[in-house]
């Protein structure tokens, strides 16, 4: 065995990298294409409809178009004390307010929401990598008539790593040199819960605090993946100036019709 | 008034972030981190200590698929040899906090080529008259000596410290299996720990220690076993998986998960039976560099007889083997201070 065998395809190895961020960006795009066509196909349709009100639980009494304001989200990222930040716009899709009359004659008012959100986001790990990312996340969320609120992003996006410390190479004659900007391109789909307060109710401010617990996962990593699970503290803010339609529905049960 | 009030929560927990933030080097002499890249691999370096030496000591971990980082970096590194002089950690490919976007197959000779990588790279950062010294632990003792071998390595490093290297898998499987079969008689005399012993004892007599894959890693895991009941190994510090995950925790938080990842690369790999075909008799007799070897004497894995077996092939004129009298397979945990005392004055002497 000799120093012969030291041989580090540069050539060859920048080619694998562009092609492994290529591929990357593709499952990020086809997984977008995917969740936005779903979201389209669940869109109420008469059919649908017909359904529900079929089962005799749940009755819909209107769908309508209204206007909702585009929503800037900005979240603080803790990562076990390695920081991070997110930050993204987020478009209603879709928004439906139940009423229940129960039998003691209460009537409960809730609304779920689902929006998508387009961010991009950083942390740094200063064992592995600085990070920057472009996700896109299909939210819902769950809020009750006090304001507090439940909510879940399912996100897909890709991460660019910049690894934490010089790199080098060594090349067939064992020169060393110095990798500029050294890293990978990882997919990196990621899913986080949480829950938080709506603040236009009762302060009349068009902010939404939320904070929650994620995990976000880069492939492929080690032949894997690589889980990085996270705290996560938001805020949602209204851009009034801004404004789209998306669909509204309203939906009433009655408890004694059962 | 509210939004003051937000403002000041939010300082008090960038303040809390910037204090309580682990900074474990603060009082080290030398803490530098760096890279070295092959094959779509980033292995982290980790150099550590008093570099004023002249004097570097890389660590070749074992495995495959454990790590330097959190492995050989406790308070007994950091008190018994870093005020010495430097210790480079150091994690192998598809180990500890390396990382990829690889997916191609693990090979020894590449684990090998990247000892010279990284040993080129050390003497790139800190000067052609650093004296590297390499110490190897278990899987580490089988990729050095093929490293010792390849043109010009022996040039670039000042010695050898092989821990418990299984430089030969097939000859320390043998020679673990005769070692349990003798440990069993003995504790079935004495009455103690009965079933155990006679599980492993019917094992031992019923196959050959080459038999299967299945076999050998019976072997390796009646071995571990059988320390783990050895009352002459200073097991005070066990050496189970929460150990390990709570070593690799306390060194790198969240960047754990990368060890995961890693050793399930490593698991899923073929190494585990490549070991057995690569032979690295060939290259002994090359070695001239001086060589310590430094075992658990009570090391049912890898008995010190391979070590012996080891310096007798060498051609180096300046070799030893010392036995720490209270250990096993992973002396610097049983017994770190005779350990890296073992270690600091042997280098001292060189």
């Amino acid at each position: 065995m000799g120093i012969g065998v030291l041989a580090i395809k540069l050539d060859s190895k920048k080619t694998t990298l562009k092609n492994r961020m290529n591929i990357s960006m593709r499952l990020t795009l086809l997984s977008i294409i995917y969740l936005l066509s779903w979201n389209i196909n669940a869109q109420p349709t008469e059919k649908r409809l017909r359904s529900l009100e079929q089962k005799g639980r749940w009755t819909t009494d209107s769908v309508y178009k209204k206007n909702s304001y585009l929503q800037l989200e900005a979240s603080w990222i803790e990562t076990l004390l390695n920081p991070g930040g997110s930050f993204g716009i987020g478009m209603p899709l879709q928004e439906t307010i139940f009423f229940k009359n129960t039998k003691d004659g209460v009537r409960k008012t809730w609304e779920k929401t689902s929006s998508v959100v387009f961010a991009t986001g950083f942390y740094n790990d200063p064992n592995l990598h600085s990070a920057l990312n472009i996700h896109f996340f299909y939210k819902q969320k769950k809020e009750s008539e006090r304001g507090w609120f439940t909510y879940a992003f399912y996100g897909i996006g890709t991460t660019r790593t910049y690894l934490s410390g010089n790199t080098y190479s060594v090349s067939y004659q064992g020169v060393v040199t110095k990798v500029k900007h050294a890293g990978y391109w990882y997919f990196s789909p990621s899913l986080s819960v949480g829950s938080g307060y709506n603040l236009r109710s009762k302060y009349h401010l068009p902010i939404d605090l939320q904070i929650g617990i994620g995990i976000q996962s880069l492939m492929p990593y080690a032949n894997s993946l690589l889980l990085r699970p996270r705290i996560e503290l938001g805020v949602c803010y209204d851009l009034s100036f801004i404004s789209l339609p998306y669909n509204r529905k309203i939906k009433t049960k009655n408890e004694d019709e059962k | 008034m509210r939004s003051n009030g937000l403002i000041a929560i939010l300082l008090t927990l960038f303040l809390f972030y910037n204090c309580s933030k682990d900074d474990f080097a603060n009082n080290k002499v030398l803490d530098d981190r760096f890279f070295v890249q092959a094959d779509g691999f980033s292995m982290p370096v980790w150099v550590q200590g008093n570099l004023a030496s002249g004097k570097i000591i890389l660590i070749v971990h074992g495995g495959p698929g454990q790590w330097a980082t959190g492995f050989f970096n406790d308070r007994y590194a950091d008190n018994c040899i870093e005020p010495y002089c430097a210790v480079a950690y150091w994690d192998q490919r598809a180990s500890g906090l390396t990382q990829s976007n690889s997916t191609g197959k693990l090979k020894i000779e590449d684990y090998v080529k990247d000892i010279m990588r990284v040993v080129r790279v050390l003497h790139h950062n800190y000067g052609d008259s650093t004296q590297i010294y390499i110490l190897s632990h278990s899987w580490g003792g089988l990729i050095t000596p093929a490293f010792l071998a390849m043109d010009e390595a022996q040039k670039m490093v000042a010695g050898w410290v092989n821990v418990d290297g299984d430089s030969d898998y097939e000859y320390a499987d043998y020679l673990s299996q005769q070692r349990m079969i003798q440990l069993s008689k003995s504790h079935l005399l004495q009455a103690k720990d009965i079933v155990e012993w006679q599980k492993i004892l019917d094992f031992c007599n019923a196959h050959r220690s080459n038999e299967s894959k299945e076999v050998r890693g019976k072997i390796w895991e009646y071995g571990v076993q059988a320390e783990k009941m050895l009352d002459e190994i200073n097991n005070k510090r066990k050496l189970t998986i929460g150990f390990w995950v709570k070593e690799g925790i306390k060194t790198t938080g969240v960047s754990s998960f990368s060890y995961l990842s890693n050793r399930l690369q490593t698991k899923r790999s073929t190494l585990d039976e490549d070991v057995y075909a690569f032979k690295i008799s060939q290259y002994l007799p090359k070695i001239t560099t001086p060589i310590l070897c430094l075992w658990g004497k009570h090391d049912v894995l890898v008995p010190y007889e391979l070590g012996d077996s080891l310096l007798k092939s060498v051609s180096s004129s300046d070799k030893q083997l010392i036995l720490l009298e209270q250990s096993g397979h992973y002396g610097m945990k049983s017994e770190p201070e005779v350990f890296w005392e073992n270690v600091r004055i042997w280098i001292s002497k060189r």
